[in-house]
């Protein structure tokens, strides 16, 4: 979705991650959210010199997304930024950020065709904690899925607290 | 724990905030606030250190204070009893006495020059709402019709709108032989009518009609409130503010009433008949629009004083709005940041209405007596740029962040993060520049203008004051307290906790619609600090919502006249000309004392 497009809630269609590219072979059940930002973190991001560069100017962020499933538990990922890392579960230490989110937004969201704010906007998740650090996982989807990151508002450029 | 056994933990990779803080000089330098800071302090607005402190030449440093030091000795000398002292003020010595910057000009004020006993326009602005009512023509028009049997035409109203002009400034109708006030005491005293009818706008005399498309309003806006008003032709009286200065703001339905009916009387050859009771009771009481309710009893004041204005009418009184298209501000923020930052703006442009109003005239003037304090706190909102950077940035962050929705949902879930993300971003500019904790240097200062900041925004993205309201509340009531642990004076009370609940109370004692609360609703009566966020965000719901106004259309019509003193488009620049001591007001009293 565009950012000129109206957000809609939508279910995405059965064996849709057979048609991702970067999702690894050989999945036969709807990924979990770590597996997700795994293959996205090994199949996108890391081979994308852009995603390195924007990376590289960031402090450490500690980053807990939480993703709500239609038909399974809530599942935790935690992410760190600078230096990078991928678990499953929450962090030992308080994150700088929180984001919910629900499975087939988050979906859309890590494959570009959703803004990040758009179901946090529309009342269809939330988030919680420090928004520079919201904008940085921001700059890098952007970075691995479009191959440039969105202006951001000056007062907190990259690299900023 | 062997080195092969050992992990990195995420707890390893904390950091240092302050120190990289220096990294973004550069984006600071570009700030608003970082050059009127600089401008203000003459130094680097970011330094903790004053190496001037006390040795600024004691209070010689303005201009005003030497001013009043002769002035305090020439009464000394004259009355034989000791006036103005400075010697006697100071004990722990003189401080910098920063100059204000007036927000959004580059006019440069001594902070004495806004104190409201000092500064005409001030005074004038709250005249100007006390001294103003209005009357519904409708049910008198009824009455004349039906029960005196006379025909109402275009020509009998235009003859009525002649002779109240006459009777409203304090001329005898009917009864020759009574005393008249001289007019020159009372030559800002007139009427004009508001209606939403071209056609009868079109057959009355122009000189006594706010005509709505021909008073600033962007067309959209014209339109809409048009439509509201309709057909029935409200009558706007403007007593004299000479009268509610020896009276107080109850002086002016009364006044409005009476030499309104004497009007009809002499207008329409009518006689001593009950009709005429029935005329003055509608003026009076049933179909009369006070500005303001009587206030509660221990406050024990008038119609029409400054504590019982509900927050709508505030909103609505300010009209830096006007030109802006009625459109709902987080569509026009999603596309067009030029834009918004323009609706942003009049916001922070009405602060210069809004806190004058309440917390230097109500609170601090009105309920405390304090005669100093609440000058500086009702300044924050107009001096300074520092609304107007925070604003501009949030506008910024709104734009970059708001994707295309059908609606932004007032659910606290929903904007808490965008709150949070604003006060971290206010909180994090008082704690880069001293100088601005230094320039606001209350903690009354900082929290109502966070709280106003936090209410503004929210309303302007949901369109609803009670998510604004709430925010406010919840902005001073636990960020600033998580983040700076005490707030000072008017924070950290029980208004915000309490706040926070009742703003969804609609029980009469907790709340009810957030546009008819007031400093009279009684958790908000000793809420200092807070009755101009509150207010803002009734002001910023009616931007998100994309209306033409808040809660009354006639009220929104009325102070867009362009023949009141005080020019209630633009605030800021009217104080600024009395601070400059260029701006005459009404009221004087010169043609009925001795020259001097």
């Amino acid at each position: 979705m565009s950012k000129e497009e109206i957000y809609e809630y939508k279910e995405l269609p059965a064996g849709w991650w057979h048609e991702i590219d970067w999702i690894l072979p050989g999945r036969e059940q709807e990924p979990t959210v770590f597996e997700l930002f795994h293959d996205m973190m090994i199949g996108s991001i890391v081979g994308n010199p852009t995603s390195l560069e924007v990376a590289s100017k960031m402090v450490s962020r500690i980053i807990l997304i939480e993703i709500e499933h239609p038909r399974r538990d809530i599942e935790y990922v935690r992410v760190m930024i600078n230096p990078t890392d991928i678990k499953q579960g929450i962090p030992n230490t308080e994150p700088d950020l929180i984001i919910h989110m629900q499975y087939y937004d988050y979906i859309r969201v890590i494959m570009g065709q959703l803004d990040m704010m758009a179901p946090i906007w529309a009342g269809n998740g939330w988030i919680i904690g420090n928004m520079t650090c919201g904008l940085d996982l921001r700059d890098l989807l952007d970075a691995s899925n479009k191959g440039e990151v969105s202006p951001r508002p000056a007062m907190w450029p990259v690299g900023s607290p | 724990m062997s080195e092969k056994d050992r992990r990195a933990k995420e707890s390893e990779y904390t950091y240092e905030l302050g120190k990289l803080v220096e990294k973004f000089l550069p984006t600071e330098q570009e700030r608003l606030i970082y050059k009127t800071m600089k401008k203000i302090f003459g130094d680097n607005p970011m330094s903790n250190i004053d190496d001037l402190m006390y040795k600024r030449g004691g209070f010689h440093q303005k201009r005003r204070k030497e001013e009043f030091f002769e002035w305090g000795r020439k009464i000394a000398k004259e009355r034989g009893i000791p006036s103005y002292n400075r010697a006697v003020g100071i004990p722990l010595g003189q401080r910098a006495l920063e100059p204000y910057v007036i927000s959004g000009t580059d006019v440069i004020v001594d902070y004495d020059d806004l104190h409201h006993v000092n500064n005409a326009a001030i005074q004038q602005m709250l005249d100007d709402i006390k001294r103003t009512v209005i009357i519904n023509l409708d049910t008198t028009h009824r009455v004349l019709q039906v029960r005196a049997g006379k025909e109402i035409t275009p020509e009998t109203i235009n003859l009525y709108l002649e002779t109240v002009q006459h009777t409203i400034s304090g001329g005898a109708v009917a009864q020759e032989h009574m005393a008249e006030i001289h007019p020159g005491l009372t030559s800002d005293a007139y009427c004009k009518v508001i209606t939403g009818n071209d056609e009868i706008v079109d057959m009355l005399d122009r000189r006594f009609v706010i005509n709505i498309d021909k008073v600033g309003f962007h067309p959209t806006r014209a339109a809409v409130l048009k439509r509201d008003i309709g057909d029935t032709i409200y009558l706007v009286v403007r007593a004299p503010t000479i009268a509610i200065r020896m009276a107080d703001g109850g002086v002016t339905y009364r006044w409005a009433a009476m030499q309104s009916s004497m009007a009809f009387i002499s207008a329409y050859r009518l006689t001593g008949e009950s009709i005429i009771s029935d005329i003055a009771y509608a003026a009076k009481s049933a179909q009369v629009i006070q500005i303001g309710e009587r206030t509660w009893y221990s406050r024990a004041r008038a119609q029409n004083e400054p504590g019982g204005i509900p927050y709508g009418y505030f909103a609505d009184i300010q009209q830096c709005d006007d030109k802006l298209p009625a459109e709902p501000y987080f569509k026009i923020i999603a596309d067009d940041l030029i834009e918004g930052r323009r609706y942003m703006s009049k916001v922070s442009q009405a602060g210069a209405i809004i806190a004058p109003m309440t917390e230097l005239l109500w609170y601090g003037f009105y309920m405390s007596g304090g005669l100093g304090f609440s000058s500086a706190v009702a300044a924050g909102a107009f001096c300074g740029n520092v609304i107007d950077d925070l604003l501009d940035n949030f506008s910024e962050i709104q734009h970059r962040s708001i994707s295309r929705v059908s609606t932004v949902p007032p659910k606290w879930i929903n904007i808490k993060f965008i709150t949070d993300m604003m006060i971290q971003a206010a909180m994090e500019t008082y704690e880069k520049y001293p100088s601005l904790m230094e320039f606001h240097w209350g903690g009354a200062h900082r929290i109502s203008l966070v709280g106003s900041l936090a209410g503004s925004a929210a309303a302007m993205l949901t369109g609803s004051p009670m998510i604004g309201q709430m925010c406010m509340n919840y902005a001073i009531g636990m960020l600033m307290k998580e983040g700076w642990v005490r707030t000072g004076w008017a924070g950290q009370e029980v208004q915000d906790h309490l706040g926070l609940a009742y703003s969804c109370a609609f029980r009469m004692e907790e709340g009810g619609l957030i546009e008819f609360r007031g400093p009279n609703t009684p958790y908000a009566s000793y809420t200092a600090g807070h009755s101009s966020g509150a207010i803002g965000a009734c002001l910023s719901a009616q931007l998100g919502r994309g209306r033409a106004y808040v809660c009354n259309p006639i009220i929104k019509v009325a102070f867009a006249d362009p023949d009141l003193k005080f020019d209630f488009h633009e605030p800021r620049l009217t104080i600024a000309k009395a601070a400059l001591r260029e701006f005459m007001p009404a009221g004087e009293r010169d043609l009925i004392v001795p020259s001097h």
